[in-house]
């Protein structure tokens, strides 16, 4: 899967993976494009927003994710071992249930949630995810890049202003 | 005629030639621990400790003996940056030796414990590599060195390449806007005035390009924290390319034969980076950048003999 459909902001978007961002400007480069299944078995992985936004498209969010994969001893439900699913996670007391089938647009929200891959397994992994930081870009009506809001993993929020 | 050991020719008699055994203990010379595969060579003899760490020698011929030991610690063969970048290596075996005289007495087990530089992998310690690729996408790279898997550190410009807060100077102030009554001399003179403008503005965009501010040097700082969102904060520390696992295109452990506590390390390298400071620049491996930050840090802490692992 080479991207995933979700909103931001009220903009629907195209999420793409990347295993890493590079330069030492804004906005950052995404490098290294990957498949969503193949950015959630990595350490940690980059997604970034392409939105239309007045008809044009922009780069303007990218969240860095640190990622944990891991083997549960939950039954795949689908006998479709050769597609990619994905279940919602139900934490009861220390466990976690499974839930009903989420769309791929539906997991970009969700930092823990069950998938089932495109392997001979017959049990689901479960995705555990943590922001690492994220930056949003806000541009002008030239596409100049007009702000940057910075979010840490504690909430705390920092702006650049161009 | 008489029999050896019965007399000589002189008709004195003659001792059976003595023989005494001797124990050899190798150990680690910070912990103590005892070091097994070692190779033990005494009067001729050769043998490797056991899991004890000791090697016993029987029928050694009595007196003193010359002990050797030396152990080749293979998983820890380690290199040297002969040139950090572009990367020119030296690779070395970690080989201790280590000797001592001991005293062969007839009848009983003589002791003698060595101890020997032990060369170890420090696991806890990574220096990550990603490379300048001035023809690819990412052009600038970075280094960043980890500790713990929980600390990590890096060396930043503090505002993004591009950004108005590394001005080194103001943008020309363009000529004021022509009115529709503006006489021929008004337009005269700004016709000259744009176009100088022009010239003005050309050179502050070159004077003010990522690639001059880059060489020029702008302000630096410890994990890119004002415009990239790394941490530095007491008891965190994160470089961002750390922050979601990022490896780069190489890592490298240390390879420590002297001794250490990880603790002390750890703390003292927070300490040095904590203290960091200067500008960020990069003029080839001249500057003040994430390579100068990672290079010093090694040099300081003797941190500069590396396991490949990446």
């Amino acid at each position: 899967m080479e991207y995933v459909v979700a909103d931001f902001q009220g903009a629907s978007c195209e999420v793409y993976f990347f295993k890493r961002w590079g330069t030492y400007s804004h906005p950052v480069k995404p490098l290294d494009p990957v498949e969503y299944e193949d950015a959630l078995v990595r350490k940690g992985y980059v997604r970034a927003w392409m939105c239309g936004v007045s008809g044009q498209d922009q780069f303007v969010f990218l969240e860095a994710k640190k990622n944990k994969l891991e083997v549960t001893k939950v039954k795949k439900p689908s006998k479709e071992r050769e597609a990619l699913r994905f279940y919602e996670a139900i934490s009861d007391n220390d466990e976690l249930d499974l839930g009903r089938e989420l769309s791929p647009g539906e997991t970009i929200s969700r930092d823990v949630f069950f998938v089932s891959l495109r392997d001979d397994a017959d049990y689901l992994s479960i995705v555990r995810q943590k922001l690492s930081y994220s930056y949003q870009y806000i541009y002008d009506a030239n596409n100049a890049l007009k702000q940057v809001i910075l979010t840490g993993d504690d909430g705390d929020v920092s702006t650049l202003n161009y | 005629m008489a029999e050896f050991g019965e007399g000589s020719a002189a008709g004195k008699p003659v001792k059976p030639l003595e023989k005494g055994t001797v124990k050899v203990s190798v150990r680690d010379v910070c912990s103590g621990a005892r070091i097994e595969g070692a190779s033990v060579l005494v009067d001729k003899s050769e043998k490797k400790t056991d899991s004890s760490g000791e090697a016993v020698f029987s029928d050694l011929p009595i007196g003193p003996s010359d002990v050797k030991v030396s152990k080749h610690f293979d998983d820890a063969d380690y290199s040297t940056f002969v040139v950090h970048y572009p990367k020119v290596l030296r690779s070395y075996e970690a080989k201790s030796v280590g000797e001592d005289l001991v005293n062969v007495k007839s009848g009983a087990e003589s002791k003698v414990r060595i101890e020997i530089e032990v060369y170890k992998v420090v696991g806890n310690i990574e220096f990550h590599r990603r490379h300048i690729d001035l023809d690819g996408e990412d052009k600038y790279g970075h280094w960043w060195t980890v500790i713990d898997d929980s600390t990590s550190f890096g060396w930043w410009p503090k505002y993004p390449l591009g950004s108005d807060e590394n001005r080194f100077s103001e943008p020309p102030e363009a000529p004021a806007v022509l009115s529709g009554n503006d006489g021929n001399m008004k337009k005269i003179q700004h016709k000259f005035s744009s176009f100088i403008h022009g010239v003005h503005m050309k050179m502050y965009e070159a004077k003010e390009s990522s690639v001059a501010r880059t060489f020029r040097g702008v302000e630096g700082e410890l994990n890119g924290v004002t415009s990239f969102k790394g941490k530095n904060r007491k008891g965190f520390y994160e470089d961002p390319h750390a922050g979601f696992g990022d490896e780069g295109d190489e890592i490298y452990q240390p390879v420590l034969n002297k001794c250490f506590e990880l603790k002390t390390i750890k703390e003292e390298v927070v300490e040095f980076a904590l203290g960091y400071s200067g500008g960020w620049s990069w003029r080839l491996e001249g500057g003040n950048h994430c390579h100068t930050f990672q290079k010093i840090l090694m040099k300081k802490f003797e941190l500069d003999k590396v396991k490949i692992i990446k």
